[in-house]
């Protein structure tokens, strides 16, 4: 190791209190831009999750009205017969049935519309968890003729846990059909789209709209990515066994409000971080280049003794990319762990963010590139400030360096 | 009384009520606790299996036009001179009444008797069950004056056997040697604080409109 990696590494601790501040600029820069990457991507995240698993899937696909009606060959024993060999797939991890259907829900005549999901309970764990309810989770009460309504709903009914409602449908033939039904559990708000989401036992569902088969077919994988190969497959088994009987899509497809509301949200984040990084860049050339002028009687006395320059802003060079290390490592560390606690329930801000956010609820994803692009610019920028702030180095005069006050 | 009884009544009541030919002047008044937020007034023309209603009031919907060409269900609106088909089960004019309700033409066409006339507390209780799934109401349940086989009440039921809607024939008056409702009452199950009242006037036997009338080429004329 030279003299000068040696004076580098020394001058770190040597100049604690200057590097301390242009550590604190880094990591706090750095630390920031990597949360604010995360929450970015975990609202991408999140409302193409909920869009996944409480809509669409990663892929599904729906039974046209003749087939409900009983006009085609499809029945449920060549339903079942597609179910085997969708089922092989080995990318696939999950089939749900499903009846979606709009309907009118009222209590007392107050009324809203909705959107009904009958699901089969067992099927959708991963539904459950997905959704906050406000009391216990209500997995046996929806087996017995229970539903689940959004806070929102709740709202606009009058109702509580407990009560009773009425949900009016059209059944698939056209006729009109009404019941009664206790509300099982009433789940926080999820955001606009999904509020209106009412959920029942998938078999009281079919009673309802007088059908023995599904509206939709839900399909899941446990990765997202492979979502284009098992749209192949799929198409391929139901192209053989349905013909043009199946409306098949993948939930890119069916995306439409998510995608949007997720791009708004990602050009917002983005600017933020725009901003915050023309700030950081600025903050931390000016702390570096503080530091190099603070520091002139240093060069100069270097110059002075027959040193040269190069090896002086190397010197420099060396002592705030061990800085911008160390600082940019501590900066992950803190707002890496506060993003790891938080990707875990995320933070709650109300339903107001529901507009903005498309959920309530904001879960920050720890992303790894994400991580390695905030460490890259907490070199980055550290590094050119000391290139910079030492450029003029080369053509100083040490007499002059010595006598700067 | 048998079950040749029950469709005799049934036919009666589709004659004489739902299928005659007529024209008449209908004013539907849309109340919400009591107090109206709506009024309405069309002239309605029957003939066979079709059906016209021209609204006269308020000018504002003024030339509207609704008709049923016995296949499907047709709107004119005249201010963008466009002409909609509208579906049987939606709210005819944001009232209690769906466009089937009103524009109905033949009970005997969708429904069919299923067992005897009961007594039910000094009325006939006529039981009708649809002829297939597609029909709104699963189930009508018309009760009848004992004496003079005229309808006081109407039931319409889901497929469950709920009751959705309840017409009631409050007032007749005296028409072709018999009595016609002059004001009938729609509630709607779902929204007890709200209902939908209809006045009929003016009425007259039979029409001279020819089938011309009765096409959606005519509605914008």
């Amino acid at each position: 190791m030279g003299i000068f990696t040696k004076v580098a590494f020394r001058n770190v601790t040597r100049h604690s209190a200057r590097n301390s501040i242009i550590g604190s600029s880094i990591a706090l820069a750095i630390g920031l831009l990597f949360f604010i990457l995360s929450i970015s991507a975990g609202v991408e995240k999140q409302l193409v999750a909920n869009l996944v698993q409480i809509e669409t899937g990663s892929v599904s696909f729906s039974l046209s009205d003749e087939s409900l009606e009983g006009k085609t060959h499809i029945n449920r024993s060549a339903l079942d017969k597609a179910y085997t060999l969708i089922e092989a797939v080995p990318e696939i991890s999950n089939l749900r049935e499903r009846v979606h259907t709009r309907a009118l829900i009222n209590n007392d005549n107050k009324s809203s519309d909705i959107n009904l999901r009958g699901i089969d309970w067992i099927k959708e764990k991963p539904l459950f968890k997905s959704l906050r309810f406000e009391n216990t989770m209500p997995y046996d009460s929806v087996t017995r003729s229970g539903v689940l309504i959004s806070r929102n709903i709740a709202d606009k009914l009058h109702v509580e846990e407990g009560d009773e409602c009425t949900i009016l449908v059209q059944t698939v033939n056209g006729s009109l059909n009404m019941d009664d039904y206790r509300i099982a559990g009433i789940y926080e708000n999820i955001s606009g789209w999904a509020n209106t989401m009412v959920f029942m036992n998938l078999e009281d569902v079919k009673v309802l709209v007088n059908t023995e088969l599904p509206t939709d077919v839900l399909i899941d994988s446990e990765n997202l990515e492979t979502t284009p190969l098992i749209l192949s497959k799929v198409n391929a088994i139901l192209e053989s066994e349905f013909k043009d009987n199946m409306d098949l899509e993948s939930y890119e497809g069916k995306s439409m409000v998510a995608s949007t509301i997720a791009n708004a949200n990602k050009y917002g984040f983005l600017s933020i971080v725009f901003f915050l990084q023309i700030i950081s860049f600025f903050g931390i050339v000016f702390v570096v280049k503080n530091n190099v002028t603070e520091r002139n009687k240093e060069i100069g006395t270097l110059l002075a003794i027959g040193y040269k320059s190069r090896r002086i802003r190397f010197s420099f060079v060396l002592e705030t990319l061990v800085v911008a290390v160390i600082s940019s490592l501590i900066g992950l560390i803190v707002f890496g762990g506060l993003t790891a606690i938080l990707s875990v329930d995320g933070i709650y801000l109300g339903d107001s963010a529901t507009l903005i956010f498309g959920s309530s609820v904001l879960k920050p994803f720890f992303h790894f590139p994400n991580l390695i692009l905030a460490f890259a610019i907490g070199l980055l920028y550290p590094l050119f400030s000391a290139i910079w702030s030492t450029r003029k180095v080369r053509k100083a005069d040490p007499i002059t360096l010595l006598y700067d006050r | 009384m048998d079950q040749a009884d029950s469709s005799g009544m049934l036919e009666h009541l589709d004659k004489n009520f739902f299928s005659l030919d007529m024209e008449f002047v209908m004013k539907m008044e849309i109340l919400k606790n009591e107090n109206v937020k709506r009024t309405y007034e069309m002239q309605v023309v029957k003939k066979d299996e079709k059906m016209r209603l021209d609204i006269l009031r308020p000018s504002i919907e003024r030339d509207r036009r609704v008709l049923n060409d016995g296949d499907n269900m047709w709107m004119y609106l005249p201010r963008s001179s466009k002409l909609i088909k509208i579906p049987y089960k939606q709210a005819f004019l944001g009232g209690d009444a769906s466009n089937r309700d009103i524009l109905r033409i033949s009970l005997v066409e969708d429904y069919e008797v299923i067992g005897d006339v009961e007594n039910v507390d000094g009325e006939l209780l006529l039981k009708l069950k649809a002829k297939d799934l597609k029909t709104a109401y699963n189930q009508v349940n018309f009760y009848l004056d004992k004496k003079t086989k005229y309808p006081i009440k109407q039931e319409m039921l889901s497929l469950s056997g709920k009751v959705i809607k309840t017409i009631e024939y409050v007032e007749y008056i005296e028409f072709d040697q018999g009595y016609f409702p002059s004001r009938v009452t729609i509630l709607d199950q779902l929204r007890k604080d709200s209902k939908t009242i209809f006045t009929y006037t003016d009425l007259s036997k039979g029409t001279d409109k020819t089938d011309a009338f009765f096409t959606t080429a005519s509605l914008s004329k």
